[in-house]
Parts: C-alpha cells; sequence; structure tokens
C-alpha cells in the first residue's frame, strides 16, 4: 500500500467513524452512566479533612501545646495515682491516643534536654 | 474544563470504540461506565489535561479485560461457542441520505472491516488513526512497544484496504 491509498484509508476510516450515531437510547444511557460515575467522584473538600498526614499533625500540635503550657501550671505533686488512672479509664480511644502521642513527646523533649545536659556536664 | 464537561465530550467516541470491540451494546455501555467511574474514583484530581490518556488507557485496559474473559469462557464452554461467536455485522448506525449513498456504503463496510479487525489491531488503529494518537502515546497507552505498534496498525491498514478491493 502506497503513502496516497493509506492517507486515502485513513481518511475514509475517520469520516465513517465520526459519521456512526448513537440512538437516542444509547446516548441517554451513557448520560445515566456518566450521572452515576459523577456520584463517585471524591468530595474535594472532604478529601483533605481526610487526609492522612492531619491526625498525626494535629496531634503534634495538642502534644506542643501541651508541653508549651504544662511548664506554666503548678506541680500537683499531690495528685493520688488512683485519680490520674479513673481520669485515663474516662478516655474513649481517640483521646486516649493523643495523650499517648503527648506523653512520647514530652517523654522525646526530656530526654533530648538530658542528652544537652550531660554533653554540657 | 469540568470532569462532567470531559466525560461529556469523549462518552460516544468511548461507546463507539468499546463497540467495535465487543459487539455487544450491553457490554460496551458497562465497559464505558466502568472506566467513567475509574477515572472520577482514582484520578478526578489529576489535571484536566491528563484526563484523556488517563480515560482511554483505562478503557484499553477494561476492553483487553473483557476479551481475556470471553475468550476463556468461549474456551471453557468450546462446545457452545458456535452461538457466542460475535456477528460482525455493522454496530454503529448511519445517516444515509440517497445523494450520499455510495459513500456511505462504503463507510458501512469499513466499519464492518474495523469490527471484524483482531483485538489489538483494532484498538491500534482506532487510537493511532481516530484518536490521532502518536505511536509512543499508542504504545504507552495499549502497554506495547513502538515496533508492536506498528506492525499492528500496518497490519489493520492492509486489512481494511480489502474495502476498496472488494468494491
Amino acid at each position: 500500500m502506497n503513502e496516497h491509498e493509506a492517507k486515502r484509508l485513513e481518511q475514509d476510516a475517520r469520516a465513517a467513524l465520526e459519521h456512526a450515531t448513537l440512538t437516542p437510547q444509547q446516548q441517554n444511557a451513557l448520560a445515566r452512566s456518566r450521572a452515576a460515575a459523577l456520584q463517585q467522584e471524591p468530595h474535594a473538600a472532604s478529601s483533605r479533612w481526610h487526609a492522612p498526614w492531619l491526625g498525626g499533625a494535629l496531634a503534634a500540635s495538642l502534644a506542643l501545646g501541651l508541653l508549651l503550657w504544662l511548664p506554666l501550671q503548678p506541680s500537683e505533686d499531690s495528685a493520688h495515682p488512683a485519680d490520674t488512672f479513673i481520669a485515663l479509664s474516662e478516655l474513649d480511644e481517640t483521646e486516649y491516643l493523643i495523650v499517648e502521642d503527648m506523653d512520647f513527646a514530652y517523654w522525646l523533649l526530656s530526654e533530648t534536654e538530658l542528652a544537652a545536659e550531660t554533653d554540657n556536664g | 474544563m469540568t470532569l462532567n464537561q470531559f466525560l461529556q465530550s469523549i462518552e460516544a467516541r468511548a461507546f463507539r470504540m468499546a463497540l467495535l470491540a465487543t459487539h455487544n451494546e450491553a457490554e460496551a455501555l458497562d465497559l464505558v461506565q466502568d472506566a467513567m467511574l475509574k477515572l472520577v474514583k482514582h484520578y478526578s484530581e489529576h489535571s484536566a489535561e491528563e484526563w484523556r490518556a488517563l480515560f482511554l488507557k483505562i478503557l484499553e485496559n477494561r476492553i483487553l479485560d473483557w476479551h481475556r474473559k470471553e475468550k476463556l469462557k468461549r474456551a471453557l464452554f468450546f462446545w457452545r461457542a458456535h452461538e457466542d461467536e460475535p456477528e460482525v455485522e455493522p454496530v454503529l448506525e448511519h445517516e444515509s441520505p440517497a445523494e450520499h449513498l455510495q459513500e456511505k456504503q462504503t463507510e458501512a463496510q469499513i466499519l464492518k472491516a474495523i469490527a471484524a479487525l483482531p483485538l489489538q489491531q483494532q484498538q491500534c488503529f482506532l487510537l493511532r488513526c481516530w484518536e490521532g494518537l502518536s505511536v509512543k502515546e499508542t504504545a504507552q497507552i495499549m502497554a506495547l512497544d513502538e515496533g508492536s505498534v506498528k506492525t499492528h496498525y500496518s497490519r489493520a491498514l492492509k486489512a481494511l484496504q480489502k474495502v476498496y478491493q472488494d468494491e
């Protein structure tokens, strides 16, 4: 097949495909399919709120806030361990995880301070 | 461009592609709907410029997947193969004003010949000739090397040329 014949064939094929018409039923079915598909579109705003990093960032900022706030509070050495236990047992799972994160952040900070003291000493 | 506008712009072409591959209206609709769903669910946040290539890739995969399943079904139920064999009829309708009858007949024959092509030749021809994709883009969408795309395309052209010889 020479180039001219190939071009003619391509042109005719394109015309055949473009001129092929869909029935109203087929067009309606496609429109319904499109509408059904679009209903599954993930909502942009809600997906942002469900971003995987958001939980971590929230916990980290709470932990940081607590770390800044704690040194300003009077020491409560008199608090009974049972009170702490009762308070913790009343937390739901999410709250407990946040407390755990804060504990970890506090521990990390104290370890860093300890390491700095050791280096200076 | 919104996702709705994009889908609206491509749905008829996608349906024709699927119909040529399956020879079955309901199956073609299912394939197009699946492709739409997948694009919306997984790629709606991609830029609008990427949607066309992504959609064609998804549709192509769905068509190949459908074809594999059909092949397996035919192998498993071989004694019924002749009943399930798709008839190669013109699967798309034509407007046929009398003054263009000859031209329209040729177009109908071309469509019939495209529908009768082996699947990879057919998809390759549609992506290259109709969608206007380059050899490289077609190769990426069909997960083939560029040499295979050229071979499939050239074989498709040769097969379609018979339409003129039979006239």
